[in-house]
């Protein structure tokens, strides 16, 4: 592993000064990188989903927004009940046609608020390489759709207590067709 | 018997842990000050809950301050893998992968196989990673699999059969000839069991379901899969009697689970009653 400058006695001071003012450059150059998120843009949790008034429900309401659990906080619906959903998925979609480069992976993120009801959906899509990629829109609007109609959420539930709480599911599609639904 | 699984079980948690997991790093093993900041803020986000603001500004600051620390790129990454953002999941555990390929090379290709499933991807970290540790490749990040066994799974996934037997050979056969069989995981058997009976080797998947029986017989799949292979060796009676024991044991909570991902080779209560359905149609 490369380590960060150390300063060593025998190197000439001029040479030393090199060395700082390159690796400074490299610190910056790398704290600038478009990955590197300002420590202010952080949410309070990652993953958070805020309301978008332009995208989302107004009647859809989240009973406790300081505490929105992750599905893998508790026992889920999801994780219970993952063969009627996948069944749901895979007999309700319908792939299309002209499907041969429609490879990668659809995630929609959603919560699901204390009375069992869905919103704040988001949609993310990348190709097979992890890049992002926007699919046809008879396919991420056909998934989307699905997701949104699909019914008999249970809220989360941790001793008794009944939470709203975030699930993902992600669709691993290979031209076009579902190969697998996860987590 | 059991005692020994329990020993073994816990002694793969404890050197998965040291190898794999979030732990705390001893921060005077470095020399240079950007790196002993580093590693004191890595250390001290330990103190938030996971993803939390908090934690990813520790986390944040500790790249700032020293970008060739890797530990705290790979630490950033995992709220959003947990979370279903892979794109930037792959971007911060990217750069913790060329920081120090030893490790972290083998934790990307468990994450792509347990998260994504992506065992093209995997297989193909989890071979360079086989390389690097000097095929001495280790345990999966949960310490639920020897990495050959993870590479098995990927093969026998992308339909390459002896291939997956050749891997579930290095992490079977191997380890019980070379370590001893407290060194095989708790459902390897199984898995072979399952690539066989999808060969349709259904006697060598009986057996590999006999070896997991010795080794630990308290889970629903393994009845499952006994059931589906009698079923199809016509042996309907044996058939039932191993499913209604699986629905049993999936009843009482004894089965493969996980609380990110369904596991390889899970079964659920369903998959169960339509097996059992279907023998009695018959």
């Amino acid at each position: 592993m490369a380590l960060c400058p150390t300063p060593l006695k025998q190197i000439p001071i001029t040479a030393w000064l090199l060395i700082l003012i390159i690796n400074c450059d490299n610190v910056f150059a790398q704290a600038k990188t478009e990955l590197h998120k300002l420590v202010d843009t952080f949410p309070p949790n990652t993953g958070d989903i805020a309301f978008n008034a332009a995208l989302d429900d107004p009647s859809f309401t989240v009973c406790n927004p300081q505490i929105v659990l992750q599905y893998y906080n508790t026992a889920s619906y999801y994780k219970e009940h993952k063969r009627e959903i996948e069944h749901y998925f895979k007999s309700n979609y319908q792939p299309g046609t002209e499907t041969e480069d429609q490879s990668g992976y659809l995630t929609i993120r959603f919560i699901i608020n204390c009375s069992g009801q869905t919103g704040r959906f988001r949609m993310y899509e990348l190709d097979t390489g992890y890049k992002p990629f926007t699919f046809h829109s008879a396919i991420s609007d056909q998934l989307m759709k699905l997701t949104k109609n699909l019914q008999g959420w249970q809220p989360a539930t941790y001793k008794g207590k009944i939470y709203d709480s975030y699930q993902y599911i992600t669709f691993r599609l290979k031209k076009g067709a579902i190969e697998c639904i996860s987590p | 018997m059991h005692l020994a699984i329990k020993k073994s079980i816990l002694l793969l948690v404890l050197l998965t842990g040291m190898q794999w997991c979030r732990c705390q790093v001893n921060c005077r093993i470095f020399t240079d000050s950007s790196h002993i900041k580093a590693c004191r803020l890595y250390n001290a986000s330990d103190s938030f809950l996971q993803g939390s603001r908090k934690a990813q500004q520790y986390l944040d600051s500790a790249i700032r301050i020293c970008p060739d620390f890797a530990e705290a790129w790979r630490e950033i990454s995992v709220p959003y893998l947990k979370r279903g953002d892979f794109f930037t999941w792959r971007a911060y555990m990217d750069k913790a992968v060329d920081l120090k390929p030893y490790p972290f090379l083998g934790v990307r290709g468990w994450c792509r196989f347990k998260f994504l499933r992506d065992y093209e991807g995997a297989l193909n970290d989890l071979q360079k990673f086989d390389t690097i540790s000097n095929f001495r490749p280790a345990y999966s990040g949960d310490g639920n699999y020897h990495l050959y066994i993870v590479m098995a799974l990927c093969e026998r996934e992308l339909g390459n059969y002896p291939q997956a037997l050749h891997y579930f050979s290095l992490g079977i056969d191997s380890m019980l000839s070379q370590q001893g069989q407290s060194w095989v995981g708790f459902s390897d058997y199984l898995h072979r069991a399952v690539t066989k009976m999808r060969m349709k080797d259904y006697e060598g998947a009986l057996s590999d379901l006999s070896n997991q029986i010795k080794k630990y017989d308290n889970f629903a799949e393994i009845y499952y899969y006994q059931g589906l292979i009698h079923s199809i060796m016509h042996r309907e009676k044996e058939a039932l009697t191993d499913l209604e024991k699986a629905k049993a044991l999936v009843s009482s909570g004894h089965h493969l689970s996980d609380i990110y991902c369904e596991l390889p080779d899970e079964v659920f209560i369903t998959d169960i009653e339509e097996a059992i359905s279907q023998i009695k149609k018959l």
